[in-house]
């Protein structure tokens, strides 16, 4: 059996072992899950990592160690019992456990590995780094900048280009946040400038809406959450819950019955929270990192404008709030002429695992290995609703607000409130458009309709959901709260996907027209019109058109 | 209240004042009989009005519980006898772990109704949580909340300790969450609270 081709992002909260197949890179399931926590529990001779080590952690506090990374390269050490360790044995103890469970899993022993660091990581954290991958028994090939990881995993499903690229990294994680601004030609990769705050990230998302529970909670006489660590904990679980599903629906409904007593009275939790709500209360830690993109763009002595690309990374950039304050941050306000003023935004590979998915790409690049490209249909332009805006006051309404943003991995369905403006008013006119531009009349107009309002007071919500699929069909809801009927409604998106996988559709191409060169006209003009049909193709349609060429292709190669 | 009528007041003016004191005393005494009836009623009322707004609400949570379960039962019928509900099918995954926060729920209520000695109603939901406990079984799944034991940190996270009189430091003293296995394989991990180690009782 062949050596495994691995790549390990060792990260501060949790870490990720991949492995690149086939050419392609794919996680490697630890203990069920490819997310494996940074967390080792020193138990006496007994070594346990992992998820079993982060939940015994509150009942042995003293002989858990968790975000080791944090320290690597200092003179920091643990004392536990009469031991003295030091982070990078912390962080070998990980890797030795990603290790092994690697092997476990593939059958064959795991050796040769690349392993990620932050790109601001100093010589001594990168030696320490180094040291901690040969106490696990590793033969560490190269240490990767996470940011330079995440855009070689992005570079195998965006579109080649023949330039010098510049490109933004943004990674909000679990408890860390970074940016990076990253010069990318070809092979070469060089990070321009970082910035970050370790103490940020989804976690503190999750910390707000707690706190917004208690004091609903604090309503009830002579209930005291915080008192009941059962409570939290709920509360904790409920949070993150609702954290993950506002990032798909626009109101969640929050049930926790029997979360407390209060004398001889049961105390349940029911509530709903609206994804504007939650948006507002995570708004200053967004702002905080939106200071640190600042930061990195001015320190790399560039401009916003300078930017081709910025990928998300880190599980807490499926909020669709952080992709919308990214996009106004990074838009050129100057470029108000150009077509496509904004910055190219791309989340569409896994985030959580973008880091180690492009540790396992380096490590096949170091040995010779063929990558593939990923096939992946994405919106190649962004969708979304005319609406009356700040710039509208003196004209008529020409305000873009997308809905679904260009290089949204299809199919998709995504949600956002508008209000209403008048008094009583009792229909909305739908105006659906496609592009990147802010102002409506800039981009392309898909079609429209209108929908019959129950009339309400000035600023009564209105939800509109945008559902996308692969064929380029787009079916746009209208709804109001509280109503039951909506309107529903179907359009036709023209040019409405992108196939990622120019090379693999030109071999394709270049292949069958060798073949056919010697057919008879009538022949050849047949497969000619099927090539440009495929050529032509999108989503689904284009899928079955290849899988046809591909069969063909191998019929006419078996026939020579 | 009492009040004297015109005939009694021809007797003796002794009598009458013993008569009358002895009156008073029965009247305290009834006012006081009658104050702890109402007193006692208005309990007995409140304790009615909060098991029967408990009950429906159980009775609708297990209404949209056997909903649930009917779609599970179509998911997984759809998906075959060899097949692996929580593996295969993400949404009937999503409905099975929406029953299983119910029966957690269920857990509470019984314990809940216990503690105020409400005998029928724990009666009751006991059934109704094993009823739905054996669906589960019946799906291959075992849920697993005993207390007393020490944690297996593989099945559980701790998320709480606490002082427990005569528990041994890491047994847990509270399930906040069963854990769910099918076979050996996790299907959902559990959280507890653990009794706390001695040196922390002593305030280290």
């Amino acid at each position: 059996m062949s050596t495994p081709i691995i790549g390990i992002d060792l990260g501060t909260t949790n870490s990720v072992i991949c492995q690149l197949i086939g050419g392609r890179a794919e996680p490697i399931p630890v203990d069920g899950s490819p997310i494996v926590p940074s967390v080792v529990l020193f138990d006496g001779k007994k070594v346990v990592v992992g998820r079993e080590a982060r939940n015994l952690e509150l009942q042995n506090p003293a002989r858990v160690i968790r975000s080791a990374k944090r320290d690597l390269g200092s003179d920091v050490t643990y004392k536990i019992g009469r031991r003295n360790i030091r982070p990078e044995e912390v962080s070998a103890e990980v890797l030795r456990f990603l290790a092994s469970a690697a092997s476990a899993a593939l059958g064959t022993p795991v050796r040769d590995v690349v392993i990620t660091v932050p790109a601001y990581f100093d010589d001594a954290q990168r030696q320490a780094t180094l040291r901690a991958g040969e106490l696990a028994g590793l033969q560490v090939l190269r240490l990767l900048n996470e940011p330079t990881s995440a855009s070689l995993v992005y570079e195998q499903v965006t579109e080649a280009i023949d330039a010098p690229e510049v490109v933004l990294v943004y990674d909000l994680g679990g408890g860390t946040f970074d940016v990076s601004i990253l010069e990318v030609f070809g092979d070469v990769r060089e990070v321009l400038a970082t910035a970050g705050d370790s103490r940020l990230g989804g976690d503190d998302f999750d910390a707000l809406l707690v706190e917004h529970f208690v004091e609903v909670l604090k309503g009830e006489e002579g209930f005291e959450p915080q008192s009941s660590p059962s409570v939290m904990a709920r509360l904790r679980r409920v949070a993150e819950d609702t954290k993950i599903a506002l990032s798909s629906q626009l109101v969640v409904s929050v049930r926790e019955e029997f979360i407390g007593r209060s004398g001889d009275r049961d105390i349940h939790l029911a509530l709903e929270i609206d994804r504007s709500s939650f948006d507002a209360m995570i708004a200053p830690l967004l702002d905080r990192t939106l200071l640190l993109v600042a930061r990195a763009i001015a320190d790399a002595g560039l401009a916003p404008a300078d930017l081709d690309r910025a990928l998300l990374v880190g599980g807490s950039t499926r909020i669709p709030r952080v992709h919308l304050v990214l996009r106004d941050a990074l838009s050129d306000a100057e470029s108000d002429g150009d077509d496509d003023p904004v910055v190219d935004i791309h989340g569409e590979v896994d985030v959580d695992l973008a880091v180690g998915l492009g540790a396992a790409i380096q490590a096949g690049l170091l040995q010779g290995a063929a990558v593939s490209r990923i096939l992946v249909d994405v919106a190649s332009h962004s969708l979304g609703l005319l609406a009356i805006g700040d710039q509208d006051w003196m004209g008529e309404p020409d305000t873009f607000a997308p809905i679904i943003s260009r290089n949204t991995v299809l199919p998709a369905q995504r949600s956002h409130t508008f209000y209403t403006i008048v008094d009583g008013q009792q229909e909305v006119a739908v105006e659906v458009y496609q592009g990147e531009h802010p102002r409506a009349s800039r981009n392309s107009r898909v079609g429209s309709f209108r929908h019959k309002l129950v009339p309400g007071p000035e600023c009564s919500p209105v939800h509109a959901t945008l559902a996308y699929d692969l064929d380029g069909v787009v079916k746009v809801t209208i709804t109001q709260p509280g109503v039951a009927e909506g309107t529903t409604v179907e359009m036709s998106v023209p040019g409405a996907t992108r196939e990622v996988a120019p090379v693999e559709a030109s071999l394709i191409e270049g292949k069958l027209r060798a073949l056919i060169d010697g057919f008879p006209p009538e022949l050849r003009a047949k497969l000619e019109a099927k090539l440009e049909a495929f050529k032509a193709a999108h989503g689904r349609a284009r899928e079955a058109l290849e899988d046809d060429l591909h069969e063909l292709v191998l019929e006419l190669e078996g026939d020579d | 209240m009492f009040g004297w009528g015109r005939r009694e007041q021809s007797t003796d003016t002794g009598t009458i004042d013993m008569l009358r004191q002895e009156l008073a005393r029965l009247g305290e005494r009834l006012e006081a009989a009658e104050s702890r009836r109402d007193a006692q009623l208005e309990l007995t009322r409140r304790e009615l009005a909060e098991s029967h707004e408990t009950s429906r609400k159980l009775l609708k949570a297990l209404g949209r519980s056997s909903l649930r379960i009917e779609q599970i039962e179509a998911m997984v019928s759809a998906l075959g006898k060899e097949a692996n509900p929580v593996d295969v099918a993400p949404a009937a995954a999503g409905d099975i772990e929406r029953l299983l926060d119910a029966l957690d729920q269920l857990d509470r209520a019984v314990a809940s109704a216990a503690e105020r000695s409400l005998g029928d109603l724990v009666g009751g939901l006991t059934g109704v949580r094993d009823r739905l406990d054996m669906y589960t079984v019946s799906l291959g799944l075992t849920r697993h909340r005993t207390v007393g034991v020490e944690v297996d940190g593989a099945l559980f996270r701790v998320v709480g300790t606490a002082t427990a009189e005569g528990a041994a430091p890491g047994a847990i003293v509270e399930i906040v969450r069963s854990a769910v296995t099918e076979g050996r394989r996790l299907v959902r991990e559990g959280e507890v609270i653990v009794a706390r180690e001695n040196y922390e009782d002593k305030g280290q």
